[in-house]
């Protein structure tokens, strides 16, 4: 009689979870296969509850920034700074990253150190210079609140915890999914998304001689890589190698996605070069000094004004707008 | 001064082995209870937070001290290995005194065990810490002993504060964080451990004068394993001069 009592309040507790409908992640089918941990299948509960997270200055320690502030979705979640001021005005050492199309990461941050979408806010959140809290003491905060109780116990049948925390906001981030730039119409058949500048600018990427799409290549625009992109000969900060340990990953950075890439400057890892017309100076250049760890896909290349016009028209037509509206 | 010994619980349920020694075939093994201790000291001194101390020359307090036990395995007289790969200990201060488990009495002449966390558990793959419930030794920890920026566990944590410019304060504040696979630190300590029936101790000494020999603490002020990787190594060969068994 126990043991069928204590199944039938475990059911009452996780059935407000597997009765939430689930949530479609609308993703063309060009696009791979989305991976998505069992135990986090979306569903509205979750991605509601994470979006209500993830916009939500209780979040930092002195409830002064929240996710958005370093993710403006108006920037295809990036800040328009080189770093983004944490807590108290605290600077970290890198520039923040768009969060569209994460859900495809398999290793996470700029040094890949982070192994699931379900761990990685715990980065910002704890992190000194940024949103400098401890879960557990966010925890405690938050679940005082009644609103996002339910809001946990309907979406995972549990109360809020560092797991739904993380969970949820993992469950907001995959959906923010970008692909429906002009380049994505062109390369489904629509030959004018794309003006002819553009085009020779698409040429001019694929070309052997610029060697963009030996790093940049694939539906997200990047082979999800670590390569030492020769912008320092002397790294401040150590990259991959702080996670491998491995001197041999000095100064690697995960090669970005390059969409929407026109509205996401500063650029690089520390946000050091303003432009897309100094970025390719610094690709035309090949980099500084070659160094022993540099990427060896680097190639210097000159380009002509005009190329340049239309290389940058090319990145251009990677921009996408259209999750700006649904937010 | 009170003894800085604090003890951590095992949780030992153990099936009943068939060599029981001398004991008639009719009647039941002596059975034991063992904890593990650890006596956290500075060059003898017992180690309490907050407190300075002088480590190669420099005043240095500490506020945390605390490692990840694992990987623990007994031999015992009687040919018994006691093997508890997946309990986990974590050694610390604050840490209650607590004694659990049982094994049958029969001396203890190899510890294996290692300080860390084993590559699977710490690549988080499996089961993460949010996961885990508030008394696993792996789950959240306050403080916390989980990485945020590198997936994985701390495996040893020691935090405080030193004197960087010799007028005997501690000011500044110093973290030696060690974490990831490579620093994990096997110990293989071959010893002879009396078993008697009822509670019994295994204690272990941590001297953290030895643990951070040939290390400057006025200027040395902080390895996160990878941003500082000579120290962290260096720390990680005197952890195995650091912590002996008693």
């Amino acid at each position: 009689m126990h043991s069928w009592l204590t199944i039938f309040g475990i059911i009452l507790i996780i059935w407000p979870g597997c009765q939430e409908p689930s949530f479609e992640i609308k993703v063309p089918d060009y696009f791979p296969e989305m991976k998505i941990p069992e135990d986090n299948v979306p569903t509205t509960a979750r991605v509601e509850l994470g979006q209500r997270l993830f916009f939500d200055k209780s979040l930092s320690l002195d409830s002064s920034i929240s996710c958005r502030s370093c993710h403006l979705p108006e920037l295809a979640f990036t800040d328009g700074k080189a770093i983004s001021p944490g807590i108290h005005g605290r600077m970290g050492n890198r520039n923040s990253p768009s969060i569209l199309n994460a859900a495809y990461l398999d290793l996470i941050n700029k040094d890949g150190g982070v192994r699931s979408l379900e761990l990685q806010p715990l980065v910002p959140i704890e992190d000194e210079n940024e949103m400098g809290i401890p879960i557990q003491k966010l925890v405690k905060r938050l679940e005082k609140d009644r609103h996002y109780q339910k809001m946990a116990m309907t979406a995972y049948g549990r109360n809020l915890d560092a797991y739904v925390i993380t969970r949820s906001l993992a469950s907001f981030v995959r959906t923010l999914i970008s692909s429906d730039s002009p380049y994505d119409h062109f390369m489904q058949g629509d030959s004018t998304a794309l003006s002819p500048g553009a085009q020779k600018g698409l040429e001019l990427f694929r070309s052997e001689r610029l060697n963009c799409t030996s790093c940049h290549s694939g539906f997200n625009l990047t082979n999800n890589q670590f390569e030492n992109n020769g912008l320092y000969q002397v790294y401040e900060d150590p990259g991959r190698s702080l996670i491998t340990l491995d001197s041999v990953d000095l100064g690697k950075f995960r090669v970005p996605s390059l969409r929407n890439i026109a509205i996401t400057a500063p650029y690089m890892h520390d946000g050091s070069l303003q432009t897309l017309e100094e970025v390719l100076t610094h690709y035309q250049k090949a980099g500084q000094d070659p160094t022993t760890t540099q990427s060896d896909k680097l190639k210097s290349f000159i380009l002509s004004e005009e190329e340049e016009k239309q290389l940058i028209s090319f990145l251009q037509g990677l921009t996408d707008s259209i999750y700006l509206a649904e937010l | 001064m009170k003894p800085a010994i604090k003890y951590f619980s095992l949780a030992i349920i153990l099936a009943l082995f068939g060599l029981a020694c001398s004991k008639d075939n009719d009647s039941e093994p002596d059975m034991a209870t063992l904890a593990f201790a650890f006596d956290f000291h500075v060059d003898g001194e017992s180690l309490e937070l907050g407190k300075d101390y002088t480590i190669n020359g420099t005043t240095v307090s500490f506020d945390v001290a605390n490692f990840y036990i694992g990987g623990i395995e007994l031999e015992q007289a009687n040919g018994t290995t006691i093997g508890l790969q997946n309990q986990y200990l974590l050694a610390g201060l604050d840490n209650t005194a607590t004694l659990n488990g049982e094994i049958e009495v029969s001396d203890i002449s190899k510890a294996r065990f290692f300080v860390g966390v084993d590559p699977t558990t710490n690549s988080q793959s499996e089961t993460d810490f949010t996961s885990r419930p508030s008394n696993d030794p792996l789950g959240i920890q306050d403080p916390a002993m989980h990485w945020n920026w590198n997936t994985g566990y701390k495996f040893l944590r020691m935090d405080g504060n030193t004197d960087t410019d010799g007028d005997g304060v501690t000011e500044t504040g110093v973290a030696y964080h060690l974490g990831s696979d490579p620093m994990l630190k096997n110990f293989d300590l071959t010893t002879q451990i009396d078993l008697e029936g009822g509670e019994n101790t295994l204690t272990f000494s941590f001297d953290l004068a030895t643990f951070f020999t040939g290390v400057d603490l006025s200027t040395e002020l902080d390895t996160h394993t990878g941003n500082n990787l000579p120290l962290a190594e260096l720390l990680h060969e005197n952890l195995g001069n650091a912590l002996t068994l008693e």
